[in-house]
């Protein structure tokens, strides 16, 4: 892996504020936070910058690692970490069952779910599903086991799909009106 | 509890075939599995489409402002100077420095060279009890490090430019000024005691608009490549976790520009230098607390 020369380091990371700061956003829950810890992610970032190796993925997940780092400095002085996290075994879990949902419905529900998200989980799921990261990479950028990246992410989506799961059945019964009224119409 | 990565993904292939985090072969069978299970096509069908949901609604974020993106732009100075492109290592000034007021160039012979620890201007009298304090990142606005670092570092090029006619020339004759414009008896340090040569100070055009009088006194050491600066503003009640008695690091080792920041009743001093070594000098010097670095990521 190469470093780059310090002019086209500059523009990679500077071309990552977006995403940088939309992590923030989401991690911070303000936007006033979100840019001092997008700052402070910054001034990191340019301080370290001989650590910094070219991959196949950019800067992207380096400058997330960096904010991820810290934000988690932050947390840890508001309250102390009490101890490990414990996550079920889900090896044991059964495969989920399609809901056949109205997917152009289920927006503002779904964003209601996700506030509601552990922060762990939260956490995971803005990686996945935002930021297109893999697996190795969220536990790279978070700084906990794959499998643990594995066992949130399941639970997240567990968690999302179970708030969404009445909308399945409002739309459910909103086709079965719709055919009966349609019936209805042709008699 | 952690299960292995392999155990999960086996336990839960449809999860993981949507995501695309499978082996090629054990991708390869559960496609196969897809074409002859309508169901099972189905619930990958919902984990795409979960994601795309997510991706949708958590993307709906408005983008960093462009003042933001300035101050990140600006931090590069931040980078250890053999990081830096070259046109950004110190070099024979090019242009005006665009945060100053009142600068006019004066002739180098209106520097004055202050013997060392002969001026104080009160500051040692009443510096702060030297009791060792840590320090986060929070203690100091990050953008207070970033905004000054870059004032620091601008000045630090242009050092020709800090021969102001507008100040006073000697830093003996500053106190009268200094106070006025601060509007604060309050004492502050004279680097000179530490072997550094009183450059130049300035009222800085408020860098990062913070909407603050700010007093910038440019030193400079045996070479010009060791600068100090020294800024001291009032505070308004926006740094409170800035307390008296402690002094307070930013930046590691090995950093670029370290900075430390104190409190003198309701001034707040930063101190900006070109390396951990003369900073920490001159805060031995000044009798400055103990301060414990703010680590790098």
């Amino acid at each position: 892996m190469d470093r780059p020369d310090p002019a086209e380091f500059r523009r990679l990371v500077l071309a990552e504020l977006p995403a940088v700061h939309r992590l923030a956003v989401h991690l911070a829950r303000s936007r006033e936070r979100a840019d001092d810890l997008v700052q402070e992610t910054y001034l990191r970032a340019f301080r370290s910058a001989g650590t910094f190796r070219t991959t196949e993925f950019g800067p992207r997940p380096w400058l997330f690692k960096i904010l991820h780092n810290a934000w988690r400095s932050r947390m840890a002085q508001k309250a102390p970490a009490t101890g490990g996290e414990e996550v079920a075994d889900q090896t044991a879990a059964p495969e989920p069952v399609p809901l056949d949902l109205d997917w152009d419905q289920v927006d503002e529900r779904l964003k209601r779910a996700i506030e509601e998200l552990p922060d762990n989980y939260r956490d995971v799921l803005l990686l996945w599903a935002v930021e297109g990261l893999k697996y190795r990479e969220i536990a790279d950028v978070t700084g906990v086991p794959i499998g643990t990246v594995m066992s949130r992410l399941y639970r997240a989506r567990q968690l999302l799909m179970t708030s969404l799961a009445p909308l399945a059945a409002e739309h459910r019964i909103g086709a079965d009106v719709t055919e009966g009224e349609k019936q209805e119409a042709r008699s | 509890m952690n299960e292995s990565p392999d155990k999960l993904l086996a336990a839960h292939p449809l999860a993981a075939c949507a995501d695309g985090e499978l082996a090629p072969a054990a991708q390869a069978d559960v496609v196969r599995r897809l074409s002859l299970d309508p169901t099972a096509a189905r619930v990958v069908e919902e984990h795409l489409r979960l994601k795309a949901c997510c991706a949708r609604v958590l993307s709906d974020v408005e983008g960093p402002s462009d003042a933001l993106a300035r101050r990140c732009a600006a931090m590069a100075f931040q980078m250890p100077a053999e990081e830096r492109p070259a046109e950004e290592r110190p070099a024979a000034p090019a242009w005006r420095s665009p945060f100053r007021i009142g600068w006019p160039t004066a002739a180098a012979a209106s520097v004055a060279f202050l013997a060392a620890g002969a001026m104080t201007v009160g500051y040692l009298a009443s510096r702060p009890p030297a009791v060792a304090s840590s320090a986060r990142g929070s203690v100091i606005p990050v953008h207070y490090v970033s905004d000054l670092s870059r004032v620091h570092v601008t000045c630090a090029r242009h050092l020709e430019q800090h021969e102001s006619t507008d100040w006073p020339a000697e830093v003996a004759s500053l106190r009268d000024p200094i106070r006025s414009y601060l509007r604060s008896e309050r004492a502050y340090p004279d680097l000179s005691a530490a072997g550094y040569r009183f450059v130049g100070c300035a009222a800085c055009g408020d860098p990062g608009k913070r909407g603050q009088r700010l007093v910038h006194l440019v030193y400079v050491g045996k070479t010009a490549a060791d600068t100090i600066s020294l800024f001291i503003e009032p505070d308004d009640g926006r740094n409170p976790d800035i307390r008296e008695g402690a002094c307070y690091g930013c930046g590691n080792a090995d950093a670029a520009h370290p900075m430390l920041a104190w409190r003198s009743g309701n001034l707040l001093f930063f101190l900006v230098g070109n390396g951990a070594e003369p900073v920490k000098k001159v805060r031995e010097t000044m009798g400055l607390p103990t301060v414990q670095v703010v680590a790098g990521p």
